[in-house]
């Protein structure tokens, strides 16, 4: 029996959630990791966006997959009666936690892209990021499905559960997310605590 | 000539600021007794915690340069081994305060059912302590540092007579309740060390759930902020930040004389003297630096001649159950940060008529259900099929509805769980690092399924739905941060390596008062419990100073 240095440099928080994190469906470890990579990066995420102007560059997407990425998001989350992923720019969010990420779960992730740009080329003859929100269902659909992937299909379902998992997580960490769409109400300073006063709980 | 200054003798040396060598610090210069206190690191600025600061605010502050405050040790920095197959989360704080700037906050008294376990089941070695020797210190700590709990005592949780009033439950921990009732499952108010009322010239909790990230406003007990400042106001306290103890320093007839530590900013060996060394680093660093103090006199490290340190790791179960109320979906959301953990706790249950199972010792639970953040319930969220609006829509119906069940449940000491030292693997200062060998065994096993059998039970009964779960799925070993057992107390010098009174066995100036003393794991979070022995401890040290014991 060996020894092994542990290293929890970055992992320190990761270790336990991946384990909770897995799936019905078993997926590669990279979405998971990956998944939790984007949780414990929830909030801090703004970095990016802090110069929040037409200026921002992604760090580790190129130009095309980060349109890529504006579609998808938006595609997962859109705008309805409140703002969606794409106005809650989830896709720097995307890019950040990437960027935070492990070289080989990047890798996967941008495989998974490069796969999806692919099968979407072969569905509706356009990419990602040139397909109508109608095309992008159409090729999503299958990958988003409950239940065993047919193995041509695996690739791109592994892609779309960790892209999924990321736009939820940025996106609900936003203003856009927690005040506008879930109304929560903000307030870091209570002076009491109600909790429940519903008479139909008690 | 030369005129050479002998070194200075302090009366006493303590090791590690936390919850056990915070509270010695504090308890001995209260009492006169000058102290010299090494901590491996510096004081955390409170005036950077990101407490009160919501997601979408931290844009403005990291825009203008800022970063919160981390608190835990980089492995990068000081490394730790374990067997390859067995890993181990390990989690250091080093910097005033420990790991109490982070803590969890649960406050929970043992009881004799915890501190006898072993007379009545035989296995392993009991406390050499009762609840009646430690009740007066409880009462004292719970009044120090402000504890919230209900008046809802038990034989597993005594003496609530101190505590300030309970946050009220939230929804879902209001039906979890009920659910429970109806199973004749306990359940009552958690306990923690929140402090709901002004304490000390403290502001009361603001309820902002946020204690992970510290506390601005230090509302909850962290030594850095209520111990600490107190101490040094007596004028008997020397505090070394940025200390890191490496060995205690023994003279020919075995007794420590001293510290040596190494400047973490220079790297610079450094030694202390003393007449007493009080050892409060945690209880992975404390055993490391006794193992690493070997001498002729203690060939197998200080006051080991027992083999008993670094054995007998034992470190809490956890299990973490997430799901949702269809009962509180689509409701209005609400804000449920509250004290940033459980309002309800379900106090351990296996021990009354009818409830045991073929396991020994037991196991119990806290239950949450709160806006929380993405690493807690709702997390679950990207379990909701689909894309598009419908699922916009349906993550808002369920944003209230989430709730998270965190089993607790007592790991047996096991001689072959131990810590060591590696002489072939060193830190950057030459220092050999701990090995880490820890797995379960068949009990806590069977433990696990009743506390599988016991969530599902009340999460059926509340009309539950758990998501993402896989019954009998533990977290990491070491995720409970809750270690101990490895320097335990007893009676029997060949089976503890510290009296009753926290005193090593074989080296009469030396106390180890951190969780490393205790002989069992009990399901209970330890804390409430370090700071009540670790005063006790240092009160009969007093005495043996005034006495010209030691």
């Amino acid at each position: 029996m060996g020894t092994s240095e542990t290293d929890l440099s970055r992992r320190r928080a990761l270790t336990q959630l991946v384990a909770g994190s897995v799936g019905v469906i078993s997926m590669p470890v990279w979405v998971d990791s990956l998944c939790a990579q984007a949780r414990a990066e929830a909030h801090t995420h703004v970095v990016q966006d802090a110069a929040s102007s037409a200026a921002w560059t992604p760090s580790v997407l190129t130009p095309h997959q980060n349109d890529a990425i504006v579609a998808l998001t938006e595609l997962i989350i859109p705008a309805t009666d409140t703002p969606g992923a794409k106005a809650a720019l989830v896709n720097r969010f995307v890019d950040h936690v990437l960027s935070t990420a492990d070289a080989n779960e990047r890798t996967e992730f941008i495989r998974g892209l490069t796969w999806l740009d692919d099968r979407c080329r072969a569905r509706v003859g356009k990419d990602v990021a040139g397909a109508s929100t109608a095309e992008l269902t159409t090729v999503l659909t299958p990958l988003a499905a409950e239940g065993t992937p047919a193995a041509a299909d695996a690739p791109g379902v592994a892609f779309f559960r960790a892209i999924k998992s990321m736009t939820i997580t940025g996106y609900y960490t936003t203003e856009i997310g927690l005040r506008q769409e879930l109304g929560d109400d903000g307030r870091m300073m209570l002076g009491t605590f109600e909790g429940c006063t519903h008479p139909e709980h008690q | 000539m030369q005129v050479i200054t002998p070194p200075k003798v302090y009366p006493v040396i303590v090791i590690g600021s936390g919850a056990s060598g915070g509270m010695a610090a504090w308890n001995l210069t209260r009492q006169g007794i000058e102290v010299v206190l090494l901590d491996a690191g510096d004081k955390f600025d409170r005036s950077k915690y990101w407490t009160h600061v919501p997601p979408w605010e931290t844009q403005a502050r990291l825009a203008r340069g800022e970063k919160p405050e981390t608190f835990f040790l980089d492995t990068k920095e000081q490394p730790y081994l374990t067997a390859n197959d067995r890993p181990f989360a390990l989690t250091r704080v080093w910097g005033h305060g420990g790991k109490t700037n982070v803590w969890g906050r649960v406050s929970l008294r043992l009881s004799d059912i915890d501190f006898k376990a072993a007379d009545r089941d035989g296995w392993e070695i009991s406390w050499p302590i009762s609840y009646k020797d430690i009740a007066p210190y409880y009462d004292q700590v719970e009044q120090l540092i402000g504890v919230n709990g209900g008046t809802d005592d038990s034989d597993v949780l005594p003496g609530s007579k101190y505590l300030q009033p309970p946050p009220a439950p939230r929804c879902g921990e209001r039906l979890l309740q009920k659910a429970m009732g109806k199973l004749n499952i306990p359940v009552v108010a958690g306990r923690r060390a929140n402090m709901t009322r002004p304490t000390r010239g403290f502001p009361a909790c603001h309820y902002c759930g946020n204690c992970g990230n510290g506390c601005d406003t230090a509302s909850f007990f962290c030594s850095a902020d209520h111990l600490l400042p107190f101490a040094l106001q007596t004028g008997k306290l020397e505090l070394r930040s940025n200390a890191v103890a490496a060995r205690i320093l023994t003279g020919e007839n075995g007794l420590a004389t001293g510290v040596q530590y190494f400047d973490r900013r220079t790297g610079t060996e450094q030694q202390v003297r003393g007449k007493v060394v009080v050892l409060g680093a945690s209880c992975v660093d404390s055993t490391r630096i006794l193992l690493n103090s070997k001498s002729s006199r203690h060939p197998n490290g200080l006051g080991n001649g027992s083999d008993v340190i670094g054995r007998y790791l034992c470190e809490q179960i956890r299990l973490n159950a997430r799901g949702y109320l269809p009962a509180l979906e689509g409701t209005p959301t609400r804000n449920d940060r509250g004290i940033g953990g459980e309002h309800i706790y379900m106090p351990r249950f296996n021990h009354r008529p009818g409830r045991g199972r073929d396991y020994l010792r037991g196991f119990g639970a806290q239950f949450w259900n709160t806006w929380s953040n993405w690493n807690g319930p709702q997390g679950g969220s990207d379990q909701i099929p689909g894309f598009g609006a419908s699922l916009k829509k349906q993550i808002k119906r369920r944003h209230p509805a989430w709730f998270e069940i965190h089993p607790f449940g007592e790991a047996l000491p096991y001689a072959h769980n131990r810590i060591t030292v590696d002489p072939k693997r060193v830190d950057k200062y030459g220092v050999p690092l701990l090995h880490i060998d820890y797995h379960i065994g068949e009990n806590e096993r069977k433990m696990t399924e009743h506390m599988a059998d016991t969530i599902e039970e009340i999460v059926k009964a509340a009309g539950g739905v758990l998501v993402n779960y896989k019954r009998g799925d533990l977290d990491a070993m070491g995720s409970a941060i809750h270690e101990h057992g490895t320097c335990r107390m007893g009676m029997d010098p060949k089976r503890s390596a510290l009296t009753a009174f926290n005193q090593m066995h074989e080296v009469k100036n030396v106390f180890v008062v951190d969780g490393s003393a205790f002989p069992t794991a009990t399901e209970k979070n330890p804390t409430l419990t370090i700071l009540s022995l670790s005063w006790r401890a240092t009160d009969y040290l007093a005495q043996e100073i005034k006495r010209g014991n030691l």
